[in-house]
């Protein structure tokens, strides 16, 4: 008997089974996805004034950014050094195409993506063959690019003194005020999440972390490896020039500081902290790390220092960040992955 | 025949450790084997793409793969274990299997970003079908294990179970019972013909004599990268030549 070609034929029997043990292992991420939703709803009830609204806007802005990263960096276990400048790209291509273009918000904020996308893209082959220390080095280095031609190019971006963002226009109406941006940025973040857990349920989600703990054996199972790597690279580009593009609309002036080094070392240290591999420990990331220079705000001067504290310690304290070590405390990682023993109920 | 090395030759620097290597694999067991150096593993990676030849071609089923890497190669049903375990160990065991299985599966990645049907249920599929996998071999009481908790011998199982997840057409095993204890090697032996027997051509690396000779219907004994004897395990155990790679020239 062929072990392999006869089980082909069983899976039809197994079905019902599946699809409820099936349906017990996703439901812990779909109660988050659920959780985040009321959350999101409710918030406003608590948000005093725009100052709040500033905040939570970046914190949501930050978590999109930061669980695109987490797909290369958390579960595919790459490293990329150089995401604020994708997130930049969105950011100036809106400003710049619906200030001195006039066109539309969707489609700046299409082309900036588009944009985001290509130079991952184009980059992706040649950096991607790299690895650790290389391939840090080599993102630190886009990142870097991205952010001097953002600085040197006065004529059309700003240069170093930013540059105003028109209001997000579309089909004649005009958005405004934190409080509308609000709910484009929960939905956006919403959106992402879910697109988030939805990829890390398929055999493409599963493949990412193969190959971050083999990519030989990966690679000899089948798996395109320099391909998939090269795709969640553009992936994670294209949401962080998204998330960019609503962040210069929605705060309506934006620096060459956003395609900063220390930009892209923040969103490192969200994924980092929140937890790799986990979509919502990237959301928790963001909070966190947003959250904690506005409550040490008369020590602006070691804002960076702290971050690199954070970084530090997370790595020897918590390697796994805090999710997914709460998680495992409390045995959801166990209840989520796990099927029950044959014959059992789940 | 299924795979066939033709004038096979690798060099690392001045060393060959694979040298004009001729030789056609079919159906049933054949194992590779000769002294530590012999040239077995480079093989092996040469078969499976993760080396390029220095000279030389290899074909599948008559066609030229040389030029292929991994991917396409273990796509078109070339699938294989490695010596130093190549687990994925931060994922479970059923993951492992379920990877395994990634040369049928859709992966695209809009439809795996948007959940479709049809993504969700090929995973739930490939799911179960890991799961009668590992019981088929023997893992069943690892089902819901952490592939990191998992002691070698399971794990030396585990690896053959990801391989034959992706259904292969001929599976190379690179020294399974390596390491195991004779209980262990002997459970091995059995997996091994069973696999056999349903039609998958199995080409072995293998250290234990007694596994190689019982399992095998053919044996090919390779020394500095060359072959050296090709026949039945009672035709190569007589083999001059053979006795004289393993045990030096004084014995005989």
């Amino acid at each position: 008997m062929n072990i392999g070609r006869h089980l082909a034929g069983r899976s039809a029997a197994g079905g019902r089974t599946a699809g409820r043990r099936f349906a017990a292992a996703v439901a812990s991420g779909d109660a988050g996805l659920v959780a985040l939703i009321i959350g999101a709803a409710l918030l406003p009830l608590v948000l005093a004034n725009g100052y709040y609204y500033d905040i939570v806007m970046r914190i949501g802005l930050s978590a999109v950014v930061a669980i695109g990263l987490n797909l290369f960096i958390g579960y595919a276990g790459q490293i990329s050094l150089g995401h604020a400048g994708f997130f930049a790209i969105g950011a100036y291509a809106s400003a710049i195409l619906t200030s001195r273009y006039h066109l539309p918000g969707i489609v700046a904020l299409a082309i900036g993506a588009a944009a985001a996308g290509l130079v991952a893209f184009i980059v992706a082959r040649p950096i991607l063959r790299l690895s650790g220390h290389y391939l840090a080095m080599a993102t630190l280095g886009l990142g870097i690019i991205i952010s001097i031609v953002i600085n040197r190019e006065v004529a059309i971006t700003g240069g170093p003194d930013g540059i105003a963002v028109p209001a997000f226009r579309l089909f004649g109406w005009r958005l405004h005020g934190l409080q509308n941006w609000y709910w484009i940025v929960a939905a956006l973040l919403v959106v992402t999440v879910w697109l988030s857990l939805n990829l890390m349920r398929s055999a493409f989600g599963r493949g990412l972390r193969a190959l971050a703990d083999s990519e030989t054996a990966a690679a000899t199972a089948g798996l395109d490896t320099a391909g998939m790597k090269a795709r969640i690279f553009v992936l994670s580009a294209v949401i962080a020039a998204v998330a960019g593009s609503v962040f210069a609309h929605a705060e309506g002036f934006i620096t060459p500081d956003e395609a900063g080094f220390l930009r892209s070392v923040e969103f490192v240290t969200m994924v980092v902290v929140g937890g790799q591999a986990s979509t919502f420990g990237a959301v928790l990331g963001a909070a966190i790390l947003t959250l904690l220079p506005q409550f040490l705000a008369g020590f602006q001067q070691w804002h960076d220092f702290l971050f690199g504290i954070i970084l530090v310690s997370t790595m020897i304290f918590l390697p796994r960040g805090l999710v997914p070590t709460l998680g495992l405390r409390l045995g959801w990682l166990r209840a989520a992955t796990a099927l029950p023993e044959r014959g059992g109920v789940p | 025949m299924i795979l066939a090395a033709d004038n096979l030759s690798k060099a690392f620097g001045g060393v060959h450790a694979v040298a004009s290597l001729t030789l056609d694999v079919d159906h049933g067991i054949t194992a590779v084997i000769g002294p530590n150096g012999a040239g077995k593993t480079t093989f092996f990676n040469l078969l499976s793409g993760l080396y390029a030849p220095t000279a030389g071609t290899i074909r599948h089923q008559g066609q030229d793969i040389t030029a292929l890497g991994p991917v396409e190669r273990a796509r078109r049903g070339i699938q294989r274990t490695f010596q130093n375990l190549q687990i994925f160990f931060r994922m479970s065991a059923l993951e492992n299997v379920m990877v395994g299985a990634s040369r049928r599966l859709d992966l695209g990645l809009l439809p795996s970003l948007l959940s479709l049907p049809r993504v969700r249920r090929e995973s739930a599929e490939s799911r179960e079908r890991a799961a009668a996998l590992m019981i088929e071999v023997g893992l069943g009481d690892y089902i819901n294990s952490d592939a990191d908790s998992m002691p070698y011998g399971a794990l030396k199982r585990l690896e053959i179970a990801r391989a034959l997840a992706g259904q292969p057409e001929i599976l190379m095993l690179d020294e399974p019972a390596a390491g195991l204890n004779p209980r262990e090697t002997a459970e091995i032996e059995t997996l091994i013909q069973r696999i056999a027997a349903g039609g998958t051509a199995v080409l072995l690396v293998e250290h234990d004599m007694k596994l190689v000779m019982s399992v095998s219907a053919r044996v090919v004994v390779l020394d500095y990268g060359k072959l050296i004897a090709d026949g039945t395990p009672d035709q190569v155990r007589r083999d001059p030549a053979v006795v004289r790679a393993y045990l030096g020239l004084e014995a005989v």
